[in-house]
């Protein structure tokens, strides 16, 4: 960051490369479209070129990176809010053949949309926990809550989400009712 | 020992818990089947949502992010907006709001102080007030001492003659 604050254009595209592809998920698993994703990242990663003279490394880089992609999905998403939208889509291409792909996608946005329910504290604290891949800890520090709070968000998105995905999420094994 | 909470159920499952605790829950799942029927739920659930796919090809955006800081202007570049994003927008508009308060506070206050001399507006009869008003408009131009002048001159009429002139 310290090359990059000094204008090091290389040192900037190497952190790019670095980082696009998980920037680039987590912004499509914040606003739930690509085309909006592709955007978000180039956004986030000006606003890093932006901020790189002020940073100061008190945190992991990381956790400061998806601060900052997440507050761009928020505001992205309090802007569709005042607007008559469609819903969000996946902007997933077409079956491209075959039952089990038709399937598979059918499913994939069965989940997509069980998340999109969610609350935005514990849609935001379950994306981070569950395809993020980050511990309550760091997940508090992302998100600038403590971790107790952000217990209560995962706790509570996953009961949710149990409850609305229960026709799709029962264990293996067990006798179906009916 | 207890059931598992919640949220130990969740950190087991996502491989969160650290080891001594790791081992504890588990060995605990293996004799509790309500415990051990939970976690097979969380793990199934976790599984789930595993069909969300995100298997997209990354956008090549170094190019395009390059481009675009060449199209923008040094300053802001460098971090020196003054409006950087919505919450810094609010703080413009809280200290312009902060000011006005201050600046209309600070006006009632210096007026109460520069008003007429010796009293306070707001303990004057407002017959008083209104034979200010009369003067200051010179509506008593024809009278034998026109109270304009006492301004001029300075031979201001105090509060005990107001409030003999009100009698």
């Amino acid at each position: 960051m310290a090359r990059v604050a000094a204008g090091d254009r290389d040192a900037f595209a190497a952190l790019i490369e670095r980082h696009r592809e998980y920037v680039h998920k987590l912004a499509y698993r914040f606003v739930g479209r690509w085309d909006v994703a592709d955007d978000l990242t180039q956004d986030a990663f000006l606003r890093v070129y932006r901020a790189a003279a002020t940073y100061e490394p008190t945190a992991a880089f990381s956790t400061w990176l998806y601060r900052l992609v997440l507050n761009l999905c928020r505001d992205w998403r309090k802007g569709q809010s005042y607007r008559k939208h469609a819903p969000l889509s996946d902007g997933l291409p077409g079956p491209d053949g075959g039952a089990d792909a038709v399937e598979r996608q059918e499913l994939a946005e069965v989940v997509r949309r069980a998340v999109e329910a969610l609350p935005d504290h514990q849609r935001e604290a379950l994306i981070l926990h569950r395809f993020a891949g980050l511990s309550h800890r760091e997940i508090a520090a992302v998100m600038d809550k403590s971790e107790s709070a952000v217990e209560s968000y995962i706790t509570r998105g996953y009961a949710t989400l149990r409850a609305i995905l229960a026709p799709q999420a029962r264990p293996r094994g067990r006798p179906q009712d009916g | 020992m207890q059931h598992l909470t919640d949220s130990e159920v969740i950190r087991l499952v996502a491989c969160e818990l650290p080891p001594t605790e790791d081992g504890a829950a588990r060995a605990h799942v293996e004799s509790c089947r309500e415990c051990a029927a939970r976690v097979r739920e969380q793990e199934s659930l976790w599984a789930l949502l595993g069909a969300w796919e995100a298997a997209r090809a990354v956008p090549e955006v170094t190019a395009e992010v390059l481009a675009r800081l060449d199209g923008e202007p040094a300053e802001r570049l460098q971090g020196r907006t003054y409006f950087v994003g919505r919450r810094a927008r609010w703080v413009q508009v809280g200290r312009i709001a902060a000011a006005l308060l201050i600046a209309a506070g600070a006006g009632h206050a210096v007026g109460r102080w520069v008003g007429p001399r010796g009293r306070s507006d707001a303990n004057v009869p407002v017959s008083v007030l209104t034979a200010d008003v009369v003067e200051s408009l010179g509506l008593d131009a024809f009278a034998l001492a026109p109270a304009g002048l006492d301004e001029l001159f300075g031979d201001q009429p105090d509060q005990a003659d107001i409030e003999r002139g009100q009698s």
